[in-house]
């Protein structure tokens, strides 16, 4: 028997979130990563549920505290072995990049214009979920990191090539983003014209543990045959919890500015994101198609932990010797100066995911194909990525995965995630990238710029009621 | 045995399909053997196709600052062209032992006494009598005629330069007025007996020889002798007449035994009438005896007319003009130049009345002390002094043919070959004689005479018309390439390009060799150079363009270790003179900036360089 569990203030408030959301795609947004999108399709894994609000869990759970739930992933558009690593010419091995075999045009065209890297890391310190009443609640205490680092596409061009020119290296930046979030979640399922549809959302809030942003404004390197120069300037943000860089004001050495700091004992920082999700089914229940929006949020850095300020102009010459005195013309700056400014409380978006998903199931959904279009908005990019996937559920307690992710990858990369579920144990192991070409001596997948892996172990509840709202 | 639960089992069977699919994944899967990572070589090329650098810039290098940093401090600007020449200016003393001449002692021999015969005389020869007692009474008056002659025969000794002897003045060397002292020939008359009351002499007449000198003005130079009207003898040795004598001249220059002498040989001569009266009874004539006595104190000689033959070169020793400054600053090395000939000028105070003519020899030696071809300055003329006030004369030794006013011209064609090398210093030899033909006046003092000489070389610093220089540098960098194995450096076809600017008269061309410990060149580094500096030429205004050299750098293999081979850079520059009389001026100047090409770029090992 069916219940009615729609509720319409609900709803409302949903579509309210998500236009807000929408809206707050303007400021920058930062985010943290990290999805395990071969989990997407798997049922019974816990790790899911990050990826879609609305998504019901077979059984309620329990992660075992601190190593219950761990995701790590490394993201780029540049960052593949055989991009950096080549055979060499003279024998067995690999010679790097800067090799002189290495063709300067080869090797750049294998880059990008603006290159990033980013290491994420998501841990969930503790977690649990449950079915009460009409709804399937969750909680959850995690830890999230996110550091990224954008290197130019002229930086490799002057290490290969060192071609005379000016070059504008300014896209360089490294920006890392730490923070707690304290997760409370619900997830029910409501009838939009007779179709179930599952919903969920759920309230993060956010606790700013650190936040760090280097970037330079201007970096100008000219290579001539008078000079070869670099010019420098950037700014930084920085922001720690409990501490306080009040006292740190006007010019100083980079160096003291990371010495001397009080302790404040304020955690000053914290956000508010949501996670909104709808799931539902079509064709006889072989068409599962969901949309889960996450991360939709900010974080408001309060100043009283914060500081910021400008690198001043560093300039690095080198102008040949001086044949008088037969000493090099070099001139570099004794230390890096910086001018730390009145800091202002910033608050910066969120990286928000948008997952839409579609997967057809056969054989009672003993196969099921899924398809898994994730994208993220960044605030200096939007990524996308298409994940297909073939997902087996050879009997309730186990899931396997293997998928495919288009776009960044070519051929060769496949994901694979293990899900076994029974009613005493959670364990999920998953890969969203695993090379079927590897190098040789230490295996490091040749052909990957991403890979990730997620880990979880939990403790089982008890299955929703048979006759409760959730059944099918 | 273990039993499956039949829930396992059947999920077991199902997960078949998944498990074929993990194995065919796994089964695709390979290892790609081209990608070895227990081997990763760490052999970098920065650069491979090609890099750029500075590699230097000479700032502007003026002349003035050039030659300022040189230490060269005789480097003078000369403010009449504005034109730099080398100067080098001293002064030296020679000195000159006097000509002494000796004494001449008793020149003048002794008489014999005469008789004298008296008788009875004329009174009407006698006009003046005086008021003789008697007078009026017949005193008998007698008279006779005196007449005395001896013969000198005497030498005196002469330095052995005295060649002929014309005059010699001379003073009393007994007088404590020296030689401001004239000498006096005195001349008395002593009669052995006095039996008369008076007695006198007229008409006396003294004969000297002729070398005898007498600025007497009773003395008669033609007939060498005075003559005395009238002297009233009074007593034993009366004194007759006093001779001044000045000098003695025409003396014969002999050789004897004892070296050169002057002979003085001559007679003198006197005669004399005797009156005598107041003779006791009727004696109308008598034999007296009469004893003349000559004197003369010794002659002291204080200067000579004559011809000398002077020894010179034992006098007057080389001198040398010192370039120490100029070839401390060029280090030892070669440096032809091929500048326009130096001017030398000379000017020489002679105190002596001996004229000096001869030549004057200029050997110069290259910086390592070896001589090279000399040059010599002939027709030279120092002047004599006149009198005691010594003569200056001034040389003007060029390849001019006109002198400054005052000075002599020596010209010499090739002075210039004097200065084709720079020369580490110059010896000045003075090949002067006396002309023993030629008659000189010589003050003799008994002292010595001091030559004072002093000589300025001025060396402008400008080029013969097409001159070539030729200069020679050696860089000592035994310690530069020490450790450079350390770190496998590979560079080929390395490029050293050199922009440079110059506005010296002067087109230099550079060629470079790299040399092992013992001097020979390092076969496994060669390098080439193509291009030269451009030189200006003086007084066209335009700015001077740009000029390009490439010294290419060939090292075998690219492997920069075999730079640990060299032990020194010999660079050598050659070049030619821009325009006519082309010279260096402060504000001439050079400027470079060098530029570092690899053009295969330059391969480390990473590993290798970590490690160090």
């Amino acid at each position: 028997m069916e219940k009615d569990c729609n509720n319409t203030k609900s709803q409302k408030s949903v579509r309210r979130s998500l236009l807000l959301a929408l809206a707050w795609l303007l400021i920058v947004p930062l985010g943290v990563r990290a999805q395990m999108k071969s989990a997407y399709f798997m049922e019974g894994s816990v790790q899911r549920l990050d990826m879609n609000a609305a998504f019901l869990p077979d059984r309620g759970y329990v992660n075992i505290p601190v190593v219950g739930n761990i995701g790590i992933g490394v993201n780029s558009n540049f960052l593949a072995v055989k991009d950096f690593l080549y055979p060499d010419p003279d024998g067995s091995g690999v010679v790097t990049f800067m090799h002189g075999s290495v063709d300067a045009a080869d090797f750049l065209n294998r880059l990008r214009q603006t290159n990033y890297a980013t290491v994420s890391v998501r841990e969930n310190l503790i977690g649990f979920g449950a079915y009460a009443r009409r709804y399937f609640w969750s909680f959850g205490l995690n830890l999230r990191s996110e550091t990224s680092l954008t290197i130019p596409k002229e930086f490799f061009e002057i290490a290969k090539r060192l071609q005379p020119g000016v070059y504008d290296l300014g896209d360089f930046g490294m920006e890392s983003n730490n923070y707690l979030e304290f997760v409370f979640g619900a997830a029910f399922p409501v009838h939009i014209l007779e179709k179930r549809v599952d919903v969920g959302a759920r309230v993060k809030a956010l606790v700013g543990a650190g936040y760090a942003s280097v970037s330079m404004d201007g970096m100008n390197v000219q290579l001539n045959e008078d000079e070869w120069r670099a010019d420098m300037r950037g700014h930084f943000v920085g922001n720690v919890a409990t501490m306080d860089f009040s006292k740190l004001r006007g010019p100083m050495k980079f160096s003291d500015l990371l010495n001397d700091r009080s302790f404040s004992g304020q955690l000053g920082s914290w956000g508010l994101a949501f996670d909104l999700g709808a799931a539902t089914r079509f064709l006889d229940d072989r068409l599962k198609v969901s949309v889960g929006l996450n991360d939709l949020g900010f974080i408001a850095w309060n100043k009283k932990n914060a500081v910021q300020g400008e690198v001043n102009e560093l300039t690095f010459s080198f102008r040949g010797y001086d044949l008088d005195t037969q000493e090099a013309i070099y001139h570099s700056p004794d230390d890096v100066l910086v001018t730390v400014g009145d800091p202002t409380g910033v608050t910066r978006m969120l990286t928000a995911t948008l997952n839409l998903g579609a997967e057809y199931n056969l054989l009672d959904e003993a196969i099921g194909f899924g398809l898994l279009s994730q994208t993220q908005f960044s605030g200096d990019y939007t990524s996308s990525e298409l994940t297909l996937s073939a997902n087996f559920r050879p009997c309730k307690w186990f899931t396997g995965t293997l998928s495919h992710s288009l776009i960044q990858n070519r051929l060769g990369v496949l994901g694979l995630a293990l899900n076994a579920h029974p009613s005493w144990i959670n364990f999920f192991v998953g890969l969203d990238y695993i090379g079927l070409n590897y190098a040789k001596g230490v295996p490091v997948p040749i052909n990957m710029k991403s890979l990730n892996f997620y880990w979880g172990l939990a403790i089982p509840l008890a299955r929703p009621q048979a006759d409760s709202c959730f059944a099918r | 045995m273990i039993r499956l639960s039949s829930s396992v089992a059947a999920c077991c069977k199902r997960s078949a399909v998944f498990m074929l699919a993990v194995l065919s994944v796994g089964a695709t899967s390979c290892v790609n053997e081209a990608y070895d990572l227990n081997h990763i070589n760490l052999k970098m090329t920065l650069g491979a196709d090609g890099v750029t650098l500075p590699l230097g810039k000479l700032e502007t290098q003026t002349v003035r600052k050039l030659l300022g940093d040189s230490g060269v401090d005789t480097l003078k600007l000369d403010t009449d062209d504005g034109y730099y020449a080398y100067r080098v200016e001293d002064s030296f003393t020679e000195t000159i032992e006097s000509v002494t001449v000796e004494p001449v002692e008793r020149l003048l021999p002794d008489f014999d006494p005469a008789i004298v015969h008296l008788e009875v005389g004329d009174v009407a020869d006698l006009p003046d009598l005086p008021d003789l007692p008697g007078v009026g009474e017949v005193t008998p008056v007698l008279q006779g005629d005196a007449s005395f002659a001896a013969t000198i025969d005497d030498t005196f000794a002469l330095p052995d330069e005295v060649v002929a002897l014309t005059y010699a003045r001379v003073y009393d060397a007994s007088s404590p007025q020296g030689e401001t002292s004239v000498p006096e020939i005195v001349v008395r008359m002593t009669f052995d007996q006095m039996p008369f009351e008076t007695c006198r002499f007229e008409q006396i007449r003294i004969s000297l020889p002729p070398f005898l000198v007498s600025d007497s003005e009773s003395y008669d130079e033609a007939t060498h002798s005075i003559e005395v009207d009238r002297v009233d003898y009074v007593g034993p040795s009366t004194e007759i007449v006093r001779i001044p004598v000045v000098g003695i001249r025409d003396i014969p220059v002999e050789e004897d035994a004892t070296g050169k002498v002057g002979h003085l040989t001559g007679d003198v001569e006197m005669t004399a009438r005797v009156w005598v009266e107041g003779i006791d009874g009727e004696v109308r004539e008598m034999d007296l005896t009469l004893q003349p006595e000559v004197s003369l104190p010794p002659l002291g000689v204080s200067q000579v007319t004559g011809r000398v033959d002077l020894d010179l070169q034992r006098y007057l020793e080389p001198t040398t003009i010192d370039f120490d400054d100029l070839s401390e600053a060029l280090d030892g090395e070669k440096l032809e130049l091929n500048l326009v000939a130096p001017q030398i000028e000379i000017r020489v105070v002679n105190p002596i009345g001996i004229a000096m003519t001869g030549a004057i020899r200029l050997q110069p030696y290259d910086l390592a002390g070896a001589p090279l071809d000399p040059v010599v300055v002939s027709g030279v003329r120092i002047a004599a002094a006149e009198g005691v006030e010594p003569r200056t004369t001034k040389l003007y030794i060029t390849d001019q043919t006109e002198a400054p006013s005052g000075y002599e011209l020596c010209h010499v064609a090739d002075l210039s070959d004097l200065v084709r090398e720079v020369p580490s210093r110059i010896d000045v030899s003075f090949e002067l004689d006396t002309d023993p033909d030629e008659e000189h006046h010589i003050a003799v003092s008994g002292e010595r005479y001091d030559l004072d000489m002093d000589y300025l070389v001025r060396l402008p610093l400008a080029f013969r018309d097409g001159a070539t220089i030729d200069y020679t540098m050696t860089e000592d960098v035994s310690d530069s390439f020490d450790e450079i194995d350390k770190y496998e450096l590979v560079a080929e076809d390395i490029l050293i390009r050199i922009a440079a600017r110059s506005t010296l008269p002067l087109t230099l061309g550079l060629t470079a060799d790299f040399l092992a410990a013992d001097g020979t060149p390092v076969e496994d580094v060669v390098a080439e150079v193509t291009g030269e500096i451009k030189g200006h030429e003086a007084g066209i205004p335009d700015e001077p363009g740009e000029s390009q050299l490439a010294v290419s750098l060939q090292i075998a293999d690219g492997n920069l270790s075999h730079l640990q081979q060299v032990d020194r850079i010999r660079l050598r520059f050659q070049g030619t003179a821009v325009g006519a009389g082309a010279a260096l001026s402060p504000e001439q100047y050079l400027e470079a900036k060098m530029t570092l090409v690899l053009q295969q770029g330059i391969t480390f090992d990473l590993d290798e360089l970590l490690s160090e």
